[in-house]
């Protein structure tokens, strides 16, 4: 079944169709907010909360609009209203990246390994330090694959302004990142070119 | 990022497949030597490795969340093509008859047939030299549709809007079914006593006269329900009713003026238009703030969208 038909079914109160849901976007999502947190358990707790809202607002959702969009703009605004909130402003716990099991390990050799992991490390960490339209758009471009349409759909802009925004974002966070050259370099034991 | 080489018509192709788009093409200023490392941060940041629950977690939020998951509950109607719309509007204005009473059929008949002794030129002559039945028509029939609205969305206040809100239809449907029955009864009224009148007095065309009701009935209809935004649909008709009451006013008051536009006849085609236009648009307003009005008249608040 299609995401949209299994929505379709949720909506008339069929809770076999909840699961496939879950098990499809539980990890899109969390990867989604750790992206954009750098924190394994609020990851954990944002995706919890983005998936009861799912269950609660299911009637709001129209069939048959494709549902990766309308999941990622309640899931953004979930975590906009997170940086809204009290805790978030007053304190960024970023919790290290070995918090959890992690995706399949790049391929050998082993020193292409650490320095894709120290970079990697960078490009996130970097990620974070972005004004969030840009940070927004890298995350559900980079991080959840999503087209820009679909983005201009998540974020209710025009697609001018999603290429825009995924253009000098990834300049800045290329700038960003420049700036942990020397860094990097002590770490990895290489020149990056 | 440790890549192969690649040519820079390559490292443009394989930028533009990452990013989704070609930066050149949308104008967007792309150094000579940038495409490398924005190709090289794009990569790195797709690749980068993030943190995944266990298998196990995934299942016990299955569980937690299943007992959330609402009872049976109707389908938000899918999208329709325009026709399917307003197809399934008239049928859902098909229910609706029944929420007009024999007040709303037997009143409405009797304002309309209480102008027919003007078609008698003497009765007329002592009642009121200076209004034909014509005239007659294009004054009542707004305030018909203005009552005749307020009535069709009596149930506010009392919850009934709210449990209409749970039909399978989209407030706009719900709005334009029920504002259907009023204007089309009240046109089968005022349509019949038009060919009576043109029939009877001089200088009155048919069609003129149906568009110099027509236009002020549907912009005063639409008035109403605009103004149930804000009021009660007995103060938005009170309050619509006031406006218009200034053209009787007027023509009691002023009988030189003449008021063309209650004459059935081409002079009419000024007022015909403005109103005309204005009801249309505000008939797209109301049709467009529908889920408003229905939360308005229901009583109670929604949030929109997620």
């Amino acid at each position: 079944m299609t995401d949209e038909e299994l929505m379709r079914a949720l909506q008339a109160g069929d809770r076999a169709a909840l699961a496939p849901l879950v098990r499809r976007y539980h990890r899109p999502l969390m990867a989604y907010y750790y992206r954009l947190s750098g924190d394994y358990h609020l990851s954990q707790d944002l995706a919890q909360e983005c998936f009861f809202r799912l269950v609660m607002r299911a009637r709001h959702y129209r069939y048959p609009e494709p549902l990766r969009p309308w999941l990622y703009r309640m899931a953004t605004n979930i975590w906009r209203d997170h940086v809204k909130s009290a805790p978030y402003r007053h304190g960024r716990a970023a919790l290290p990246l070995e918090t959890a099991g992690t995706t399949a390990a790049p391929e050998p050799p082993l020193e292409e390994v650490v320095i894709r992991k120290v970079l990697a490390q960078d490009a996130l960490a970097a990620l974070r330090r972005l004004p969030a339209p840009y940070a927004e758009v890298l995350a559900l471009r980079f991080g959840q694959d999503l087209t820009v349409p679909e983005i201009a759909a998540v974020l209710d802009l025009p697609e001018g302004t999603i290429k825009s925004r995924i253009f000098y974002g990834l300049r800045r966070l290329r700038a960003l990142m420049d700036k942990e050259v020397p860094h990097h370099d002590q770490q990895a034991g290489v020149t990056r070119g | 990022m440790i890549s192969r080489q690649e040519s820079p018509e390559d490292s443009k192709a394989s930028l533009a497949q990452v990013l989704g788009f070609d930066p050149s093409a949308e104008g967007l200023d792309l150094a000579p030597d940038e495409t490398d490392a924005l190709l090289a941060t794009a990569r790195t940041l797709r690749a980068a490795p993030v943190p995944t629950p266990h298998p196990e977690e995934t299942e016990r939020l299955v569980a937690a969340l299943t007992p959330y998951v609402p009872e049976p509950a109707r389908p938000t109607p899918a999208r329709q093509e325009p026709h399917q719309w307003l197809g399934a509007a008239l049928a859902a204005a098909r229910p609706h008859v029944r929420l007009l009473r024999r007040p709303f059929w037997v009143a409405s008949a009797a304002v309309v047939a209480s102008g027919l002794p003007l078609l008698d030129p003497g009765i007329r002559q002592a009642v009121a030299p200076d209004l034909t039945y014509a005239a007659f028509l294009v004054l009542v029939a707004p305030v018909l549709a203005t009552l005749g609205v307020a009535y069709a969305f009596r149930g506010a206040g009392t919850g009934m809007a709210e449990v209409e809100m749970t039909c399978a239809l989209t407030p706009a449907q719900l709005v334009l079914g029920r504002l259907f029955w009023v204007t089309a009864y009240d046109a089968l009224l005022l349509g019949l006593a038009s060919l009576a009148a043109a029939g009877v007095e001089p200088g009155v065309r048919l069609g003129w006269l149906v568009a110099g009701w027509l236009a002020p009935m549907l912009l005063l209809a639409a008035l109403v329900l605009g103004l149930s935004l804000y009021l009660s649909p007995w103060a938005a008709a009170g309050a619509a009713l006031a406006l218009w009451s200034v053209v009787p006013i007027t023509v009691v008051t002023r009988p030189e003026l003449g008021l063309p536009g209650l004459a059935g006849s081409p002079a009419a085609a000024p007022m015909v238009l403005v109103m005309g236009a204005g009801a249309v648009l505000l008939l797209a307003a109301v049709v467009a703030a529908a889920p408003h009005l229905m939360v308005r008249l229901a009583g109670f608040t929604v949030r929109e969208g997620v």
